[in-house]
């Protein structure tokens, strides 16, 4: 049960990713097991396969009812075809959470990889090696001599194998107490978080040792809860047992999955492949001055110290080369300082914008990306724009007094959102949206809706909306006669801090009003202004 | 001017001088502009007006000798107070609508190339009515009286129909006639010039 954990979800049904993670493919109508026992209310939703994680978000309440699966805890995966009424399933071992805990440090496999060194000396040659990780019996492959190729044979050297601990060397001065167990340096950037994070806070990297460190802590998180629906009649141990399954499954109620699955076992093996790797300090070229790999090749002479040549020319001569060696290497100095300050100017630009960017929009960053090539086909495509259309109206045009008056036209949502959510991710074309806009009440997204304003303008907008602006322009005509629209936007902008009425929307509302014969226009050189009509009625 | 004084507050309202794309609107706007000529043309004690709004103060004979100080330079249609005014076809649009509905007569005179409208602050049967009125209370029944002493004469003095132009107080007439109530004598020309009433 452990395996599940929380997942942040918007109102509109789409995962909040976290950073550094992207989502790869999405199936929809997925249902939920966990050993072999369906998951109450967890047997239709949409189920994401990201870099870190198997998201499922379920369409009846996706707040409530979403779960999440961390890809590092599965083991391996098995793909059972549809079979006559049985759908299509994917069987996920999960890793022995309790070998975990216990024999996790001793097996040389995957934990801290750069923690722990040993050495050994080569019974052939004598020399000394070093290998990553805990050397024991059971380490296979067995490490080679560097010096003259032989493998290791265990009973040979196992008097010479020593292991040392880098980490414990390193910050047992910094950190006494805490304990070292409970150091959870990120891999990649060596940011020392939290213990119970499992995540790194900057980079968001998994962390090495977040199974274990969740297994030791054992807390069970309140907002997953995860019912069985035990359909046989089993006695209690059983249930038991069936609770500590290692295995959960998802089956596929539609379509056959074999697409998923192979995406999931191709981002399973990714994973494996980038915990074995060194994963910090990736192409450096040299640390602290010291050049690592390849070497500087030429290096340019301070002083010619070679003095092969006789009398005042000669040492003219050299003198000369000299002074052009030194400048050589002067100017190639300065231009090397004009780049490192360039580089440096860029990055200051960088980080300005930014900042800003993180100002204006703190709390509204993409979280999702929406990829035609994920979608299998054109339908589930559109829902998830429409899921995202949602969040994004929602979020950009609520204001603080009145958050529930949206009102915006198609043509200019189409604008805003494709310029700010599709960028690089192809933009989507006007019937697309609208066919999206259509889908909201399908998906259960109830407070907005597509209107027709007179009879030909689209319009995405609350409940009340149409109302609410209506009754403010009308108020706004009394208190000042003969405004001209200019007038009107500024004046409801200025009123309204979040919300921008459009002058599309305004210019429509007002059309509206004419035709009702509440407002009367007069109609000038200089342009159209607005009346009350109080006269005739 | 002190007779746009007398015009009521909606003169001095923007939107009249605009026509009104709601049709609804528009009709009730026309029927403002009608009440207001009317209201107008009565306060200024005037018969006649030229399709461009200004009054003519004199009779529709002298009008051919071309006396300007006869119209009115001030337009009612023209309102300087809050720089608005009507355009042409708007102004075309309300005077049929005055036409049909009998509020407003074509006369057969132009003046410089614009109509010039009866305006009928009392329709037609209703003129002749008071016409009849007259005719009853002066003791004149049965007598031959000319269209001048009518319009003109001294006896007529303080009824409303006193000052009207003899062509519309012969149209008033003439539905007396329909009634059998009175004749018409006409002069060599076929213009009609007496009235006698039975």
């Amino acid at each position: 049960m452990e395996c599940w954990h929380y997942v942040e979800v918007t109102k509109s049904g789409q995962p909040i990713l976290r950073e550094n993670e992207k989502d790869i493919l999405i199936e929809d109508k997925i249902g939920l097991y966990h050993g072999k026992n369906r998951i109450k209310n967890r047997q239709s939703g949409r189920l994401f396969l990201t870099t870190q994680r198997l998201i499922y978000v379920d369409d009846v309440n996706p707040v409530k009812y979403s779960v999440c699966l961390e890809l590092d805890d599965i083991d391996h995966l098995e793909y059972s075809s549809r079979f006559l009424k049985r759908s299509a399933k994917v069987i996920l071992f999960l890793l022995d959470m309790g070998n975990l805990k216990s024999g996790g440090q001793s097996t040389s496999k995957a934990e801290g990889p750069i923690n722990e060194v040993s050495t050994w000396v080569c019974p052939i040659c004598m020399f000394t090696n070093e290998t990553e990780g805990v050397l024991t019996e059971n380490t296979f492959p067995s490490p080679i001599c560097e010096n003259c190729g032989v493998p290791l044979v265990y009973e040979m050297t196992m008097n010479t194998i020593n292991i040392i601990d880098n980490k414990l060397g390193n910050s047992d001065s910094n950190l006494e107490g805490s304990g070292e167990k409970n150091l959870n340096a990120c891999p990649a950037c060596t940011f020392i978080n939290h213990a119970l994070i499992k995540n790194c806070e900057i980079c968001g990297a998994r962390l090495p040792n977040a199974k274990i460190r969740s297994h030791n802590v054992n807390h069970e998180d309140s907002r997953v809860l995860i019912e069985l629906d035990c359909k046989l009649l089993r006695d209690k141990s059983n249930k038991n047992s069936n609770l500590e399954a290692d295995f959960v499954q998802f089956s596929f109620r539609k379509g056959d999955g074999l697409l998923f699955s192979q995406a999931l076992e191709k981002s399973l093996e990714d994973i494996k492949n980038l915990r074995q790797k060194n994963s910090f300090n990736e192409g450096i070229v040299s640390i602290n001055g010291i050049s690592i790999g390849i070497k500087e090749t030429v290096e340019l002479p301070y002083l010619e110290k070679r003095l092969n040549k006789f009398g005042i020319t000669s040492l003219e001569n050299s003198r000369e080369t000299q002074l052009a060696n030194n400048d050589i290497l002067l100017s190639n100095a300065l231009t090397d300082l004009n780049q490192l300050m360039s580089l440096a100017n860029d990055i200051e630009k960088v980080f300005k914008t930014h900042m800003k960017n993180e100002t204006d929009n703190l709390q509204n960053k993409p979280s999702f990306l929406i990829d035609r090539e994920k979608f299998y086909n054109k339908s589930m495509f559109l829902n998830e724009i429409a899921r995202e259309i949602f969040q994004f109206v929602i979020t950009e045009f609520k204001s603080e007094k009145n958050d529930d008056i949206i009102m915006v036209t198609l043509v200019d949502l189409y604008a805003l959102y494709n310029k700010t959510m599709r960028i690089g991710m192809g933009y989507i074309s006007p019937s697309e949206m609208r066919e999206a806009c259509g889908r909201f009440e399908v998906l259960g997204l109830t407070s907005l809706k597509l209107k027709k304003l007179n009879g030909r303008v689209l319009c995405l907008s609350s409940e009340n909306s149409f109302d609410y602006i209506n009754n403010q322009i009308i108020k706004l005509l009394e208190d000042e006669p003969g405004c001209d629209i200019l007038q009107i936007t500024q004046t409801m902008n200025k009123h309204s801090t979040g919300t921008s009425w459009t002058i599309g929307i305004i210019t429509e509302v007002l059309e509206n009003c004419i035709n009702k014969g509440e407002i009367v226009i007069d109609e000038q050189l200089s342009g159209l202004t607005y009346y009350k009509n109080d006269i005739w009625i | 001017m002190s007779a746009f004084d007398e015009l009521p507050k909606v003169y001095y309202f923007p939107p009249l001088y605009t026509r009104q794309v709601n049709s609804l609107i528009r009709r009730q706007q026309i029927d403002t502009w009608i009440d207001l000529i009317l209201q107008y043309a009565k306060s200024m004690n005037c018969w006649m007006m030229t399709s461009e709004g200004n009054l003519i103060q004199t009779k529709i004979d002298e009008l051919t000798g071309s006396d300007s100080n006869a119209i009115e330079k001030k337009s009612l249609f023209v309102n300087e107070t809050i720089q608005r005014s009507i355009p042409h076809t708007f102004v075309e649009e309300i005077w049929t609508h005055m036409v049909e509905n009998g509020k407003a007569i074509r006369t057969e005179h132009d003046i410089e190339s614009n109509s010039v409208y009866y305006i009928m602050w009392k329709g037609v049967d209703l003129w002749s009515s008071v016409i009849l009125q007259w005719f009853e209370t002066a003791v004149k029944l049965n007598q031959v009286v000319t269209l001048y002493e009518l319009s003109q004469g001294d006896e007529t003095i303080g009824w409303d129909f006193h000052g009207m132009p003899e062509p519309l107080l012969a149209k008033c007439i003439k539905s007396l006639c329909d009634r059998q109530r009175a004749t018409i004598m006409k002069d060599e020309y076929g213009k009609p010039v007496g009235v006698k009433v039975i």
